[in-house]
């Protein structure tokens, strides 16, 4: 048997791992240990697994989750991310759907201010779950939500993927943190448009139309904002977005520094306040561990992984496939996107973007497609498998930020699922549009 | 027919140099010499960008075997192999990568401690090679001399900011990964870089002042086979390993050489200024470093290898090679 | 959120992946816990003081990035044991639920098999971080340049190993229980 068919088993007993309940990080460091012992040997096995352990989180790209993570929690116990709620909702709350509204643009203003989408789903899990319950929307849609426009965390910059995809094809930082705008907005416009339409359309998707969680159900409406409630409730966030794009695009640190920065400021804006005790801050520290913990875990597993997949040559077997020279575009692109979707089942983001964009540059490049173009459609399509089973890391952490232990992981898989067909229909359109993604041509600049 | 299974490993992808003559030099090179016999072919496997390991992890995975041949970034293990630092402790001593390569290659010949070096790592170097063959500074600050660089930011990848502290320049760790965006977004005003880099990763449009101070090169890669897999290798596989590893060497520092020349004029037909260094102010600058290859040496002294005779021999070489020396490293 | 332990919850109680309060292994797992909490802090302070110092006094730390780099790993394994111990790593729970009340048996033996696997990976890690520990010990192995900053590494790689030995238990006590439970199932109903 050749070891790429191998490798292609592996996948098949991962998936089946998971489902019968093992630990993910587990199964997928377990999987590797006895794909790369059966082709290479136990001893090798062995260093594949302690190399991964020591050296695949330890980088700056790394470094800047528990940060921005710190960033979120302290935004969320302090009450800012639930202010700035409330603003987005006292505008949108007549629209039906419209906490979904909410969310997905507070959670678009709060990508421009984190570069990893965990941070999102951990804080606006506990910003607008809670709140939707609250008002009778279905548990499912709830995380859904949560979980689909946590992805733009990466898509809007700064954006952890968007330097990455940029360092290693030695495009311009900046050029791609442009691109990512107009996508962004894109995906926003997308997913608020297919909530308006699952409102009318599937109500009992959206609604708790069973009263499943009718205990949580408040049938007071919320008073109405003043001006100045307004003002006061939304002014934090938007002096943090200020100092953190301000700090960046300004020189005075980098996007990868910012999620400290934006601790920092953060925190004073909560003593400020008055909102933080130092009991509850201990308690953001512990938990940012955790949620760090848990989902580093799951990457270094995954790296495992990964590494094992390229030592059974499955990443080579892959670009075999289309590197025929009568291969049309097109179809070169639909083989990518396939692939990357099926990877992102099971491997994370990262690790899918090292492995497939060097190996599909070269062909692309040599067809003379848009690089710039090329990494966004890269990016959204990898972003899919945030939500997509079993491995799906946006919804993991949601589910590790839940504080009501009735919501199983499964009904936040099936809560995304139309979210991540929502990015599908995106990554279809800028596929068909390249322009899409240089937000200046939209206007005809 | 016999094939032989390879894997190759770099934790850059291809758009860095090191890893692009792996594919344009080394591997065509191999595959050359071992097609004059056709006794064995080798299957390659090529693991670049992180796929196997991160920068860095290749000496590790090397090491254990988890890949077969690797390229290992020495100038990034000063912990692990310092004795390869010498081209980063003898600054502007020469801009000639070839040269570099085949007088590090020859005291590699002569002093076993090279070879002693890697057996710590259980793996055999093939070639001592490099690209960095002349650093300059590419600034986002006018530099018209030396006193600009005062106060000034400056990102290297670690062994060299210690060129640059002594005339104020005040030392940031990055690596060519991330000076693109350090640069752009002023966490470093400037960044220790050479002229190949800066036309492959378009420096120029962070950093449009380009003061050419001469510093100088340094050996930068080696490449290295497990050392288990290459005592089960044929001879014939083994020598025409050693044949491609000496072609990527020369490869490589061509390479530099020819984009290193073009970069002054990519550098101005982008709007960029050129600064040339004023021979006397190099002079003083070269003067006004510690010793740091005598520290190196001492340090080479205290773990039992011939530091000194090292130094001296290499500088010798240099001299007998006519290079712009601006201070005889192992002439107090 | 975590229970207290010193009195601990009572062990009928607990959910059957869940590790039972245990003299000695407990509190040094929670102890490592808020050392992982203390990191994240000190990550963030660390990272201020270079931005500020660079912006404001031209000053950057020495080490910011190597040390952020070596903050990560030591909050993942410092905190590791803990997250296996209070059953918060990541699982699809779909089939343990279904066969939770109707297959009790089956349910604890999945739940064995899982445990160990958990246990068979760490020793795995365990048994490789040995030998990298030693090395890094004896031939004084440090992130940073000569000159500039070092930081040792051999303090990082011990914390890996520990970290990883501490979840290496916790899934061993964890497969214990689970046996136990069978035990006493079987016990019940012969
Ligand atoms: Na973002
Ligand atoms: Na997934």
């Amino acid at each position: 048997m050749a070891p790429y068919e191998l490798g292609l088993i592996s996948i098949g007993a991962i998936v089946a791992l998971i489902y019968a309940g093992a630990y993910i990080a587990v199964a997928l460091s377990l999987v590797s240990f006895v794909l790369v012992a059966m082709l290479k040997g136990t001893p090798i096995a062995v260093h594949l697994l302690t190399l991964a352990a020591a050296d695949s989180i330890s980088s700056q790209t790394f470094a800047v989750i528990p940060l921005f993570v710190l960033m979120g929690l302290i935004m969320s116990a302090s009450n800012v991310g639930r202010d700035a709620y409330d603003v987005a909702d006292h505008f949108l709350r007549r629209i039906r759907g419209g906490l979904g509204l909410a969310t997905v643009t507070s959670n678009a203003v709060f990508a421009a201010v984190t570069g990893v989408s965990i941070a999102a789903a951990a804080v606006f899990t506990r910003v607008a779950v809670p709140e939707m319950l609250r008002l009778g929307y279905h548990p499912r849609f709830a995380v859904g939500v949560v979980a689909g426009s946590s992805v733009l965390g990466m898509l809007i910059p700064p954006s952890i993927l968007l330097i990455i995809y940029a360092i290693l094809t030695d495009q311009s930082i900046g050029m791609m943190f442009y691109a990512g705008i107009g996508p962004g907005i894109l995906l926003s416009a997308v997913y608020c448009a297919g909530i308006i339409g699952m409102a009318f359309l599937l109500p009992r998707f959206v609604y708790d139309v069973d009263g499943r969680f009718a205990d949580l159900h408040a049938s007071s409406d919320r008073p109405r904002l003043s001006a100045l409630d307004v003002i006061r409730k939304g002014g934090p966030l938007i002096l943090l977005i200020v100092i953190v794009l301000g700090g960046i695009y300004g020189g005075v640190f980098t996007p990868t520094e910012a999620g400290a920065i934006g601790s920092f400021a953060a925190l004073i804006i909560a003593i400020a306040r008055r909102s933080l005790t130092l009991k509850s801050f201990w308690n953001v520290l512990l938990e940012t561990g955790h949620i760090t913990a848990s989902v580093c875990f799951l990457i270094i597993a995954a790296t495992m992984y990964s590494r094992a997949l390229t030592v059974a040559g499955v990443p080579f077997w892959l670009s075999g496939l289309v590197s025929g020279e009568g291969d049309s575009f097109l179809l070169v692109m639909l083989v990518y996107i396939v692939v990357i979707l099926l990877l992102g089942t099971i491997i994370d983001s990262v690790s899918i973007i090292l492995i497939m964009v060097p190996l599909f540059l070269p062909i692309l490049n040599g067809m003379g497609a848009d690089i710039v173009w090329f990494g966004i459609v890269t990016i959204i399509t990898v972003e899919i498998g945030l939500l997509t089973p079993p491995l799906g890391m946006a919804c993991f952490v949601i589910k590790g930020s839940l504080p009501d232990n009735r919501i199983k992981l499964g009904d936040i898989f099936s809560g995304a699922a139309p979210f991540a067909l929502m990015m599908l229909f995106v990554v279809a359109l800028i596929v068909s549009f390249p322009d899409l993604v240089y937000v200046g041509r939209w206007f005809g600049m | 027919q016999e094939t032989v299974d390879l894997t190759v490993v770099s934790g850059f992808s291809p758009t860095v140099a090191a890893v692009k003559m792996l594919q344009e030099s080394f591997i065509p090179t191999v595959n050359e010499e071992l097609a004059k016999t056709g006794n064995y072919e080798i299957n390659w496997q090529e693991a670049f960008s992180g796929t196997l390991a991160t920068p860095g992890g290749e000496l590790e995975a090397v090491q254990t075997g988890l890949a077969d041949v690797g390229v290992i970034v020495t100038a990034i293990h000063s912990d692990k192999i310092p004795l390869y630092l010498i081209g980063y402790v003898t600054p502007f001593t020469t801009t000639d990568m070839v040269l570099v390569h085949n007088v590090v290659d020859g005291l590699v010949e002569k002093y076993p401690a090279f070879n002693e070096t890697w057996d710590k790592f259980n793996q055999v170097t093939l070639s001592a090679s490099g690209i960095a063959d002349n650093y300059i500074v590419c600034s986002a600050k006018p530099i018209e001399s030396v006193d600009d660089i005062d106060g000034l930011k400056i990102g290297g990848i670690g062994p060299n900011l210690r060129w640059v502290e002594p005339i104020g320049g005040v030392g940031v760790n990055a690596n060519l990964g991330n000076f693109y965006n350090m640069t752009q977004t002023g966490v470093t005003d400037a960044i220790l870089v050479w002229g190949e880099s800066v036309v492959s990763l378009k420096f120029y449009e962070v950093c449009p002042y380009y003061f050419n101070a001469n510093l100088g090169g340094a050996n930068t890669y080696a490449v290295n086979v497990n050392k288990q897999k290459w005592e089960t290798l044929p001879e014939e596989v083994q020598s025409a390993l050693e044949t491609g590893a000496k072609a990527y060497s020369v490869a490589i520092g061509e390479f530099a050489a020819t984009l290193g020349e073009r970069a002054i004029e990519t550098f101005k037909e982008n709007g960029g200024t050129v600064v040339q260094i004023d021979e006397q102010e190099r002079l003083e600058w070269a003067a006004t470093l510690p010793n740091i290859a005598q520290e190196w040496a001492d340090e080479m002294e205290a773990q039992g290898i011939p530091g000194n005779d090292i130094l001296h021999d290499y500088m010798s070489a240099m001299r007998e090679a006519d290079q712009p020396i601006a201070r005889q490293w192992d002439e107090n | 959120m975590a229970n207290n332990p010193s009195t601990g919850p009572d062990e009928e109680t607990l959910p059957s992946d869940h590790s039972p309060w245990i003299p000695g292994l407990t509190p040094a797992v929670t102890g490592m816990n808020m050392v992982g909490a203390v990191v994240v802090l000190a990550m963030a302070v660390i990272v201020n003081v270079d931005v500020l110092g660079r912006w404001l006094f031209n000053a950057p730390l020495d080490g910011a990035v190597e040390l952020t780099e070596m903050g990560i790993v030591a909050i993942v394994y410092l905190q590791l044991a803990h997250a296996v111990a209070v059953g918060k790593l990541t699982r699809s729970e779909m089939l343990l639920e279904l066969t939770e009340r109707r297959l009790p048996r089956l349910n604890l033996a999945l739940r064995l098999a899982f445990n160990l696997m958990g246990a068979f990976v760490l020793a795995v890690i365990v048994y490789g971080q040995v030998p990298r520990l030693i090395s890094a010990w004896e031939n004084g192995f440090y992130k940073g340049n000569p000159g500039i900053f070092r930081a040792p590494m051999w303090p990082l790689e011990a914390i890996l190993l520990i970290g990883a030995a501490f979840a290496l238990v916790q899934f061993l006590v964890l497969a214990w229980r689970n046996a136990g439970l069978m035990r006493d199932l079987g016990r019940a109903r012969p």
